[in-house]
């Protein structure tokens, strides 16, 4: 088994010593035919049935069009899947050598979220750093250190372009039997494990982006809770995408055993970049009998400027399965990046008195466009879920609910509460809600509700008048409208969003 | 077979010829829509699409007994105008309006051809839902109707009772109604369209020496579905008041597509309620664009399903000035294999800013096989509005029912008053008394919500 150490020593050695030739082989040439998925797959010596899994996809990708549904009124640029390069590996060409030469618009953005510095550099692209991410703990950052002591640490698994550099805190998980790993490790180390629940939940013929996922997934993460296991610290990865012209296709499989628990935090990032980035990952969360799965994630991922010009795809399949009776998924997300965010957390609530919960603040600023939501699927008795989806539009976004509560003949005494509510910041943007309500079974309780408005000028004025500036106030009130969703964050998320938002929503006032 | 060619075709001038042509066109161009249809995704309409339908016989008053047969569909205690059309074609014995010279309010399409062509061109010609195939088929088969032009600052005291009476047939039948309601400004008028049907079970209760039912009209009896396909343009001027409805109570044979265009200019003030009761398949289409600053609107529905009903209710209103308010209520009962639609879409369009829109469905689920699906949607580019919508799904609640036995009252009748209740709402909204207390009759006799409520509400009068 590759322990953590063996990854950050590899990692140090290709950048001292530079590996050019080999390098340069590490990235695929931009193009999508059987060969690139056999070659990802061999590249990471992948048994048969993952590759045949692989190219049954592939095939049937194929024969699939583009879906055109999503609320996007202006629309996106034609995605030339041959442009994409579908693998890149970690390289040393480093974009920024010292963060002298890092935008510094980019710099204080991060400087404002509170990112300690050397995670900044990671964050950046000065490749110099990737060493540092074999260990979250910095010891120069006080909050660091302070947050291991008091929560336990958090176990990060970065996925730096296509290959997972680096897991931390393997050894304390290891001691309690969990498995956060890679997923290309996992498909060597735990091939059964995987094989038993990968496509389960979002089958590779599932969509369009799921389907071309399932074909040429580079990397992604992998967790395994055992039975009757509360897992010890807070799992996280964190995305990026660093290389130019590449897409990000990861994998999640997150297993919950029996009677387990475990929160999983994800953030994304990515440098500026002029291009589009599609980012087309799939997420699949399997939750037994008495499990939870607690999944929050921020995205900031580049949202291109303030003309819509770059930015990232980000069309993302992420779906829960509550197999086992009791079992419970919780969604929660802030997405405040991303040219186009198009994406529904969902759960599939198969077993009985299993709960499926989805809590979102998304929010639109420039040009960029959102159509997200949820889909709570009522299969089992008594089955309850609660979605709390908060939008806001600024600038000239455009931001769209999109949900269904589907209630199937079989779920007696389904439960649903929805809640969605909009707020528009200045005359250019858009704020819609497309809900679907299916209802088969009469002993179901289904509820939505819905509201619309701008912040409120008598709100403004009571804070202006107590001394608070409009921008100060705005973000205030903002807070306010999404602390539902936050207090479903973890302690130092919710810290990290509430901070994005303000700096998201920057310039959209007055 | 949905284009067919019916037996007197109302010559017209050439732009009406033009008109029928591109409605034509467009409908051959659009094709009947499928589920892959986002706005039918719930509504399968092969019924229509494999129905082999022809031009419904003309039948004469006589024919069918004279005024006495459309007694059942009066409303007691209104005094209302009628207007009778028969297999969609307007039968002037068995109707009764104020026509007078030429302020007449109500004509037929024909007479409107010949007496105001520009005025009916300009408005028939101003419709906001041009993608819509039925709505085009309509027009391409425009030939029989009822043209309501108010004149400015007229009150029209007595409704306007538009019977479409569909007479049972051997054949699957077809009729393409447009009716044209213009309120110039300052005017105010009612209209009540209200779709029957005639059968031997139904109105007339022949029955023969054998005992066996026989139809009302030469012993006829339904032979397969039959087909209303109903366009209704409304425009509110300044400061008019219209209040229209549409009352659903046809046989269980009927596929009946209605779609309602509303343009309202400043001021205005529009109310439209629908209360569906009968057909097979029932597609309500209620479309208000809110053209004006200060208008209101106001949607109200009402559906009742039962046996295998499929009603589909779709809204959209559109705010384009600012200062609109619009409230939208639809409430369903469903009971054995019925399935509901509810799609309702608030648009509010740049620059309608103080737009206050409401928007509510509710749905009670009264078997184990009735399926709603409801579909609240907003879609909003201006900042400074009001926008709220929700909707239910559930069934009676059983604490409320306990409720009312621990109080003495049986539990279908307990049941019975949950039920109307919930649907009273609905009933409440509706400006006529008469109106409201013939379709709080239909709902108690066809959810059996027992005889203790029928004796109660039948003592009102």
């Amino acid at each position: 088994m590759t322990t953590t150490a063996d990854i950050a020593v590899l990692a140090k050695r290709e950048y001292k010593y530079g590996f050019v030739t080999d390098i340069e082989a590490d990235q695929l040439p931009p193009g999508l035919d059987e060969q690139t998925v056999r070659f990802i797959s061999a590249k990471k010596e992948e048994p048969q049935w993952l590759l045949d899994w692989r190219l049954k996809a592939f095939e049937h990708w194929k024969t699939m069009q583009e879906p055109t549904w999503p609320f996007l009124p202006y629309g996106y640029g034609p995605i030339d899947y041959q442009a994409i390069s579908y693998y890149s590996a970690p390289k040393q060409q480093a974009k920024y050598k010292s963060l002298d030469e890092v935008d510094p618009e980019l710099l204080e953005t991060y400087a404002k979220l509170g990112i300690p510095l050397s995670e900044q550099k990671i964050l950046a692209g000065v490749v110099e750093e990737v060493e540092e991410n074999d260990s979250e703990v910095d010891e120069d950052d006080p909050d660091r250190v302070g947050q291991a002591e008091t929560s336990g640490g958090i176990a990060v698994d970065a996925v730096f372009d296509s290959v997972s550099v680096a897991t931390t805190f393997r050894k304390k998980l290891a001691e309690a039997g969990v498995i956060f790993c890679s997923i290309s490790e996992a498909v060597r180390e735990y091939p059964e494990l995987v094989q038993k629940y990968l496509g389960t939940v979002v089958p590779y013929s599932d969509n369009y982006f799921a389907t071309l996922n399932s074909a040429v997934f580079s990397d992604g993460s992998f967790v395994y809770i055992p039975k009757n296991t509360r897992c010890p610290m807070e799992l996280s990865t964190y995305f990026r995408i660093n290389a130019q012209n590449t897409g990000q296709f990861e994998r999640t499989l997150i297993v919950a055993d029996e009677g387990s628990h475990v929160s999983y935090l994800e953030g994304c990032t990515a440098p500026q970049r002029d291009e589009n980035q599609l980012h087309a990952a799939v997420v699949e969360l399997v939750a037994m009998k008495d499990a939870t799965i607690k999944y929050s994630t921020i995205q900031n991922w580049y949202p291109g400027d303030e003309n819509g010009k770059g930015g990232i795809y980000n069309f993302v399949t992420k779906r829960g399965a509550c197999r086992g009776d009791n079992s419970h998924i919780s969604w929660t997300q802030v997405e405040t990046g991303s040219a186009i965010t198009w994406k529904y957390p969902s759960v599939i609530l198969q077993g009985d008195h299993s709960h499926g919960e989805f809590y979102s603040v998304a929010l639109t600023n420039g040009c960029q466009q959102a159509d997200t939501g949820t889909k709570m699927i009522h299969i089992g008795r008594d089955t309850k879920s609660t979605i709390v989806s908060k939008g806001i539009s600024a600038g000239r976004g455009h931001n769209a609910y999109r949900g269904l509560v589907k209630v199937l003949p079989k779920a007696v005494n389904a439960r649903n509460y929805t809640q969605c509510d909009s707020l528009l910041i200045g005359k250019e943007c858009g704020a819609h809600t497309f809900p679907y309500i299916e209802v088969a079974n009469p002993t179901a309780t289904v509820e939505h509700e819905a509201s619309t408005s701008k912040i409120a000028e008598d709100q403004l004025f009571y804070c202006q008048q107590r001394g608070i500036n409009e921008e100060h106030a705005v973000s205030l009130i903002v807070n306010g409208f999404c602390k539902e969703v936050f207090k479903e964050l973890p302690m130092e998320f919710a810290v990290e969003a509430t901070k994005l938002l303000a700096v998201s929503l920057e310039g959209s006032v007055g | 077979m949905l284009m067919t060619e019916p037996e007197q075709v109302v010559a017209g001038p050439a732009w009406l010829e033009t008109f029928r042509r591109e409605g034509r066109a467009r409908f051959e161009k659009l094709g009947l829509p499928t589920v892959r249809d986002e706005d039918w995704r719930y509504t399968r309409l092969d019924g229509i699409r494999k129905g082999e339908f022809v031009t419904a016989q003309l039948v004469s008053a006589h024919d069918l007994g004279g005024v006495r047969a459309l007694a059942p569909f009066a409303f007691e205690g209104l005094d209302a105008q009628r207007v009778v059309m028969i297999n969609g074609v307007f039968s002037e014995e068995l109707s009764e309006f104020d026509s007078a010279g030429d302020d007449a309010v109500v004509q037929t399409l024909a007479q409107a051809i010949e007496r105001e062509p520009a005025m009916l061109e300009n408005y028939l010609t101003h419709f906001s839902q041009e993608d819509d195939a039925f709505a085009s088929l309509n027009s391409a088969m425009l030939n029989e109707g009822v043209v309501i032009h108010v004149p400015a600052n007229v009150q029209v005291g007595r409704p306007i009772h538009l019977l479409n009476v569909t007479v049972a047939s051997q054949v699957q039948t077809v009729a393409h109604h447009r009716c044209l309601v213009v309120a110039e400004a300052g005017s105010a008028v009612t209209v009540i369209e209200h779709y029957v049907a005639l059968d031997g079970g139904d109105a007339t209760n022949n029955v023969n020496s054998a005992g066996e039912k026989v139809g009302g009209v030469g012993g006829n009896v339904w032979g397969g579905g039959y087909f209303n396909n109903a366009v209704t343009q409304v425009f509110a001027k300044r400061d008019a008041k219209v209040e229209h409805y549409f009352v659903e109570q046809e046989s269980d044979q009927a596929f009946n597509i209605q779609t309602l265009d509303i343009h309202q200019e400043q001021g205005s003030d529009v109310a439209s309620h629908s209360a569906l009761f009968g057909g097979a398949l029932v597609r309500n289409n209620v479309h208000p664009v809110l053209d004006g600053e200060g208008t209101q609107c106001l949607i109200n529905g009402l559906y009742v399903g039962s046996g295998t009903q499929q009603l589909d209710n779709a809204m959209r209103v559109e705010h384009a000035k600012p200062h609109g308010d619009s409230r939208q209520f639809y409430r369903g009962v469903l009971n054995d294999k019925a399935k509901a639609v509810f799609s309702g879409r608030i648009v509010v369009a740049k620059g309608a800013d103080k737009t206050d829109a409401k928007q509510s469905n509710s749905n009670l689920l009264l078997s184990d096989h009735a399926q709603a699906n409801t579909k609240p949607q907003l879609e909003i580019y201006a900042d400074d509005v009001k926008c709220t919508h929700g909707a239910t799904v559930g069934q009676i609640d059983e604490k409320a029912v306990f409720y009312l036995r621990s109080r003495g009252i049986d539990e279908a009748t307990a049941r019975g008053m949950l039920v109307y209740s919930f649907a009273a709402e609905s009933l409440d909204r509706m400006a006529l008394e008469p109106v409201r207390r013939k379709l709080a009759g239909a709902l108690v006799e066809k959810m059996a919500l027992g005889e203790v409520l029928s004796v109660v509400l039948g003592g009102e009068d």
